[in-house]
């Protein structure tokens, strides 16, 4: 016979075997409380990185067996070890992180818009803006110019979007927040917020580096399904400021 | 009990580096400790531990608490380093200088100085390890703090393979149904 034939079949047979929720237990069991050895081990996590049963069977029992981390005493590792460890993943002082955390937290979300858009002003003048932001933040308006959101955007890879009043929605559409760049160009949706109290959004480490780069911020309404290049309407608007450290 | 660890772990997935510092200082004793039984040497057990708070910083965005308590999904990340490691070093127990063996911080049975610290879960596997013979439970828990093959249980407890392999599955079997 074909030997790649006959290496399929054995691959089939084993996959097979696999699927058999009585064998693929024990091993996963096995695997967990580390009794499974050698290619045995080798083959098994193979499988288990394809097939998602095998990884998810495997995971519960590995949560039961490490339990026992507890029982050992314990040991301490050298100081290098939390250097190493910051320095490889570039971590800046703790102490910094701190500061710039406990400072922007003073920002109540209680604050009302207008209040928040006099404190931006304030902040905006007082601190140099070619320093690193902290946050940014921006106060949305409405057509009538009544500032209608809060938007604050965090190191902590929040955006946080408040509406201040209830926006009156057609059925079957929602509000999208939009954030477009300041040197124009496509804008990048953010996500779906409620018309009504508080909604928080995440985002990536790389769209918080991008937030240097967005200029002014907008809520559509539009349909659910609705694509970057699909026709909205936009209800609120408001210019993306970066909050500096002093 | 709540699970503080999880908080740190959910906090670290926002990047938050003060609870990263936090998680390391609390979990890095036990999970050290383990690194130390599977890698026999403190400084390989330091490469270990560094290398899974590296990787536990950068997955915790992937942690939930379907994934069980905290300190066991780290307990998994610090132990699958550690093997990977071994696997990589190519390093049988037999050709390093044995510095930490036997299980008397889990005593034979199985009822530790502290046991109002453990949490509920390990308190169960306790119950259920206590349905196993003593040397069913014996050699799982040698497998699983120092990763021995059956072939150095072997040799070790001084009994066949045969033997070991037997207690093992039937350990696994009876274990089977109380961790269910």
């Amino acid at each position: 016979m074909d030997p790649k034939r006959v290496g399929d079949i054995k691959t089939m047979s084993e996959l097979n075997r696999y699927q058999n929720p009585e064998i693929f237990e024990k091993l996963a069991m096995a695997y967990a409380a580390g009794t499974l050895h050698g290619r045995a081990r080798l083959r098994f996590e193979k499988l288990k990185s394809e097939h998602f049963y095998l990884e998810a069977t495997t995971s519960a029992y590995e949560s039961k067996f490490g339990s026992l981390v507890e029982l050992l005493p314990s040991e301490r590792p050298s100081d290098q070890v939390w250097k190493n460890i910051e320095s490889s993943i570039q971590l800046p002082k703790v102490e910094e992180k701190k500061e710039k955390t406990s400072w922007f937290s003073w920002l109540s979300p209680t604050y009302a818009a207008s209040a928040m858009a006099v404190l931006l002003a304030v902040f905006l003048v007082i601190l140099p803006g070619n320093k690193e932001a902290v946050a940014y933040a921006a106060v949305l308006g409405d057509a009538q110019n009544s500032d209608v959101a809060i938007t604050r955007i965090t190191s902590d890879l929040t955006v946080s979007v408040e509406m201040v009043k209830k926006i009156e929605l057609e059925d079957g559409t929602v509000l999208k927040l939009w954030c477009h760049p300041k040197g124009g160009g496509k804008p990048m949706e953010m996500g779906v917020v409620s018309s009504t109290g508080k909604t928080n959004l995440k985002i990536s480490k790389e769209e918080w580096e991008n937030m240097k780069t967005i200029g002014k911020l907008e809520i559509s309404a539009e349909s659910h399904s609705s694509t970057p290049t699909s026709k909205r309407t936009t209800l609120l608007k408001g210019y993306l400021n970066p909050i500096t450290e002093e | 009990m709540e699970d503080q660890f999880a908080e740190l772990l959910t906090r670290c997935a926002k990047q938050d580096q003060v609870a990263f510092k936090q998680l390391y200082q609390e979990a890095s004793p036990k999970l050290y400790s383990l690194a130390l039984r599977l890698m026999q040497k403190p400084e390989l057990a330091e490469d270990v531990l560094q290398e899974s708070f590296i990787k536990i910083w950068q997955k915790a965005d992937t942690y939930n608490l379907q994934k069980g308590k905290a300190l066991t999904w780290m307990a998994t990340v610090t132990r699958n380093k550690a093997l990977d490691k071994l696997r990589s070093l190519k390093l049988k127990s037999k050709e390093m200088d044995i510095q930490y063996e036997g299980l008397d911080f889990a005593s034979t049975d199985l009822e530790p100085d502290h046991q109002e610290d453990l949490s509920q879960e390990m308190q169960r596997l306790r119950e259920c390890l206590k349905q196993l013979q003593p040397s069913q439970r014996e050699c799982i828990l040698l497998s699983y703090y120092y990763g021995h093959t059956h072939q150095e249980l072997s040799e070790k407890l001084n009994k066949p393979l045969g033997t070991v392999k037997a207690w093992i599955r039937r350990g696994l079997e009876t274990l089977k149904p109380c961790l269910s």
